[in-house]
């Protein structure tokens, strides 16, 4: 009896609404043919051409041929450990150092919070390689600078680090994006929190570590689980932190493995699929779970009436933020300095040439006749990526989260983690033959809107998920009431519920700006002489072994993607206050 | 609080079967895709069969009536082509990635033919063979020419007919004439005729680099030298199941009598050998005495590095009792069958054949031209092939079916005997 006397909540009920056709529903069921067929269709032509063994020109023969050479291969379990055994250490150690940083950065009074924020920000525009060399320039066992530095004024008798091994890999990955990542993602939803929960649980004696745990984090739990999510999924896809690191003592993952069969003569496109099915197998456990976890209670930490109150850590404020510094500066000036030092060397790495320094580099890339027109494009690809990303997924995710009437919310929850199932070699190739076999997009073939199509759909997940994290915490208070003030669901979405997300359109925005500018693989297969961009040309300097002309390059997108995240973060910024 | 309904309800049956039949419509036309379209007509020598999207024909951009330019005899057959050409307005060039493309091919030879633009789309080769495969199934024969490709081009296109016989199109007697060239002969990659791709560069390629500040070269007799167990843990190597650099000396070791299978077996499984595919890493690895040996790495990267003063030599190919393989690195030519742009794809072809076309090549590659009447400035000596010498040329079609399965099989085996 007495658990008949308990109060039942409507989310216990889960009472399904009757079917009713609305244009509403109709809408739903378009976005999902139009998402499907646009992030599903290129992955079946890639899984039906997986079982394709006949060469390249020659009539099509199917048989698992592939997939069975592709998983007998020597070493694929070996390699497959090995990516597991980077994953967990990644995120065991990432994930909560990521988390800690964000809240101290959005929930504290740690001095000098936004430009700490920035600088991991900052971190995260430096791309893997420079940061790979990097370090390689100052923990290489036999000419890296730290070990040398130790080894002359410690009197050590052999280097103490050792960049070539499984920890260095690591210690790679933390500086890289690991720990960046989740900073950039997981600041603004704890800044947005309300402090009311926080201060209730310290008023029923919860101290600030219990109130950390039990209070922040669990509200915080769908931005945290997409958050560690992607970055399996980000680890899964990158290789040139174990290709440069890796192969020296023969330690192969599962990611430079599909690399290699993709590269080799024939190119082994089918093994590599067959081995590329890993993230989808991953994902078809992890997306249930997540949308499990998410859904299954309410997460609102952002409602109409918000107190942004923050910790007082009293003295050891000024102990956290040395603290920070020294990480801000490990994850900054490493390789900011081997960006623009390679930038400027002969040959990076070698100062012991007769003349390490010059400009010839910038002369390079400054009077490449294709530089103009790559940076236009680059531009325009990037714009439009990031203003697509922010508008589009975030009504996606809205959708997602909020159209509780609606049939096929699921299945379009689904669908948005798609492009991450599939590896970065084989997307190009998958948009390819969408491209030239669907007739409304065959007549673009060689236009930039194509390529612009492919770099939009290389962020559906990143954007949808992060809009959806951060819409699981707001509160429907505010739509409600512009709803039951006449206001359309569009005129809602639009007035108050992107305003309120202002901080995650910002990220979202900058993210997809230096994804774009930076999308290699996906647009290669599409690009014509008209349309190289920035990052084709760094390709092109690549394969020529001009790293240094390569470092010219990333320096400048990491330079105009700093302005645009700064021009945004002003925005975003006055969004919140107004 | 009141719920409010996300959406209005389609109020009536007419409205519903409306969108309906317009979705269906939607789906239909997507499901559409797999529909041939019209193939363009069969292109001869001179008439375009355009048809193209992204590479339609345009208007001469410097006028119809300009003269030729460039090493064009004053023939009015040469003439006339070039003439085409310039309606034509521009070639479309897939070329390799890995070489300035632009500086090497694109700018002289627009400086040289006015008026007809020089279209490059630069992957890697294995991208643009499957570009090239996904256009021409969906009937978009977008590509002229195919610099870079070898005979990686001719295996899986001549087959299928979409590479034109090459010999027809060689219009300049300069081209033509064979004493212009090593050896007295054109340097035709297929095994068979028609033949369809020609090198233009002839690269000796030592597979054996050294760090001179670690290795007396002149040790080095015979490749078995390698395999003596001093050598055992300090030699790194280019990872020569991937195609390009290293695959001519790799294919010629298979077929060399005195080494095959069994060598490059014993090579890649009892030496402890460490495989990067970073050709960077390795240079750098070598020049800093990480490894003083370094195996298959032979190519502009490695040049570069010893112009800018790093400790690393290439051991004379000559050294070697087995003898010398041969390759022409990125140095060869195809032409696309049914291109957009046959004459453009003709003057293209030759100009790059001749002897300003093949200067310029060599003054920005730095490689080898075949040709005997470019002067070797600025060639690295080791590239250049001595007279006496007898080199194998490793780099023809019966070779490069080797490369792939047949050498990646022999090495995944060996690598299988390496102690984890």
């Amino acid at each position: 009896m007495a658990q008949l006397a308990r109060p039942v909540s409507a989310q216990a009920l889960r009472i399904r609404p009757p079917f009713r056709l609305s244009w509403a529903q109709l809408g739903l069921f378009a976005l999902l043919g139009i998402l499907g067929f646009y992030l599903l269709y290129p992955l079946l032509l890639i899984l039906l051409n997986s079982f394709n063994t006949a060469r390249i020109g020659q009539p099509a023969v199917y048989s698992i041929d592939s997939w069975i050479k592709a998983w007998q291969s020597p070493g694929l379990l070996q390699a497959l450990w090995n990516s597991l055994t980077v994953a967990f250490w990644y995120q065991v150690i990432s994930f909560p150092v990521g988390v800690l940083i964000a809240w101290l950065l959005a929930r504290t009074n740690i001095p000098w919070a936004r430009g700490l924020e920035f600088m991991f920000w900052l971190s995260f525009f430096l791309p893997a390689l420079s940061v790979t060399l990097g370090w390689m320039l100052l923990l290489d066992p036999q000419v890296g600078l730290f070990n040398q530095w130790f080894v002359k004024y410690l009197g050590l008798a052999h280097a103490p680090f050792n960049i070539f091994s499984v920890s260095g890999i690591i210690w790679v990955h933390l500086m890289s994006h690991a720990i960046s990542t989740k900073v950039m993602l997981l600041t603004g939803p704890f800044r947005n929190m309300d402090a009311t929960l926080e201060e209730a649980s310290r008023m029923c004696g919860g101290t600030t570590w219990s109130t950390l745990m039990r209070i922040t984090v669990r509200m915080m739990t769908p931005s945290l689980i997409i958050v560690f999510i992607l970055g399996i999924v980000r680890l899964f896809e990158s290789f040139e932190i174990e290709l440069l690191l890796g192969t020296p003592i023969g330690f192969y993952v599962f990611s430079t493995r599909i690399v290699d069969l993709a590269r080799q003569e024939p190119p082994q496109l089918a093994q590599a699929t067959a081995l590329g099915s890993v993230t989808l197998v991953l994902l078809l456990i992890a997306v249930p779970v997540q949308r499990w976890l998410t859904t299954r209670r309410d997460y609102t930490t952002i409602t109409g009436r918000i107190k942004a109150a923050r910790l007082d850590l009293g003295p050891w404020r000024w102990v956290v933020f040395s603290a920070m510094i020294l990480m801000v500066l490990a994850l900054v000036a490493v390789p900011l300095f081997s960006s623009v030092a390679a930038s400027l060397m002969t040959r990076f790495g070698f100062f012991s040439l007769p003349q390490p320094w010059t400009l010839r580099n910038w002369q390079r890339v400054l009077g490449d006749s294709g530089f103009v027109r790559s940076s236009l494009n680059t531009l325009f690809l990037a714009t439009i990526a990031a203003i697509f990303s922010t508008l589009v997924f975030s009504l996606v995710a809205y959708i997602i989260v909020r159209a509780r009437g609606l049939r096929g919310r699921a299945v379009l929850d689904g669908i948005v983690w798609v492009p991450s199932v599939i590896p970065g070699v084989l997307a190009g190739l998958g948009l390819l033959w969408m491209f030239l076999g669907v007739p409304i997009f065959s007549p673009l073939y060689g236009s930039i809107v194509l390529l612009a199509l492919a770099t939009i759909m290389g962020g559906v997940t990143l954007s949808t998920q992060i809009f959806k994290g951060a819409l699981l915490n707001l509160g429907r208070e505010l739509e409600e009431a512009s709803r039951m003030s006449g206001a359309t669901a569009l005129g809602t979405y639009f007035r108050i519920v992107l305003p309120l997300l202002a901080p995650t359109l910002v990220v979202v925005a900058t993210l997809r700006f230096l994804f774009a500018a930076n999308a290699t693989s996906t647009i290669i297969l599409l690009a014509t002489s008209d349309t190289r961009t920035i990052a084709l040309l760094t390709l092109d300097y690549v394969f020529e072994g001009l790293r240094e002309a390569a470092a010219v390059t990333a320096v400048l997108i990491a330079a105009v993607t700093t302005v645009v995240a700064l021009v945004g973060r002003g925005f975003g910024l006055k969004g919140v206050s107004s | 609080m009141a719920k409010v309904p996300f959406g209005s309800s389609l109020r009536t049956r007419r409205q519903f079967l409306s969108l309906l039949g317009a979705s269906g419509y939607a789906v239909l036309l997507a499901a559409c895709s797999g529909a041939a379209q019209p193939a363009p007509s069969t292109a001869g020598p001179v008439p375009s069969n355009g048809g193209s999207v992204a590479a339609s024909a345009k208007p001469s951009p410097a006028g119809a009536s300009a003269p030729a330019s460039g090493s064009a005899p004053a023939t009015s057959d040469w003439a006339q082509i070039v003439e085409a050409a310039r309606r034509e307005g521009e070639v479309n060039v897939y070329a390799g990635a890995g070489q300035p493309n632009r500086e090497a091919m694109g700018d002289p030879f627009e400086k040289a033919y006015p008026g007809i633009k020089v279209n490059l789309t630069i992957a890697p080769p294995g991208d643009l063979l499957a570009r090239l495969q996904a256009e021409r199934g969906a009937n978009k024969f977008l590509a002229d020419v195919l610099p870079g490709f070898g005979a990686s081009a001719i295996i899986p296109l001549k087959p299928v007919n979409a590479l034109v016989p090459l010999q027809p199109l060689l219009q300049l007697p300069e081209v033509v004439d064979a004493a212009n060239w090593l050896d007295n002969r054109l340097w035709w990659l297929d095994s068979a005729e028609p033949y369809t791709t020609l090198a233009f560069v002839g690269n000796v390629q030592s597979p054996v680099l050294y760090n001179t500040t670690m290795v007396d070269p002149s040790q080095f007799k015979s490749y078995r030298d390698l395999l003596d167990p001093k050598w055992k843990g300090k030699m790194a190597s280019n990872d020569i199941r991937r195609p390009g650099t290293g695959a001519v000396p790799a294919r010629f070791m298979y077929r060399n009598q005195d080494l095959g299978p069994d060598f490059l077996g014993q090579l890649f499984g009892d030496t402890n050998l460490t495989l990067s595919t970073d050709l960077r890493q390795l240079i750098d690895w070598l020049a800093q005495g990480r490894f003083p040996l370094g195996l298959f790495m032979l190519s502009g990267d490695v040049t570069a590095a010893i112009n800018q003063g790093l400790p690393i030599g290439v051991v004379p190919a000559e050294q070697f009792k087995e003898g010398s393989p041969i390759g022409p690195a990125g140095g060869t030519i195809s032409v696309v069958d049914r291109g957009p742009h046959p004459n453009a794809a003709k003057v293209f072809a030759n100009w790059l054949l001749s002897k300003d076309g093949q200067t310029n090549w060599q003054k920005t590659i730095n490689d080898n031209s075949l040709r005997t009447d470019v002067p070797k400035d600025g060639v690295p000596k080791f590239y250049v092939s001595k007279s006496g010498v007898k080199y194998v040329n490793a780099a023809t079609e019966d070779y490069a079916k080797l490369s792939g399965t047949v050498i990646s099989d022999v090495i995944n085996k060996a690598l299988e005997k390496q102690p984890k």
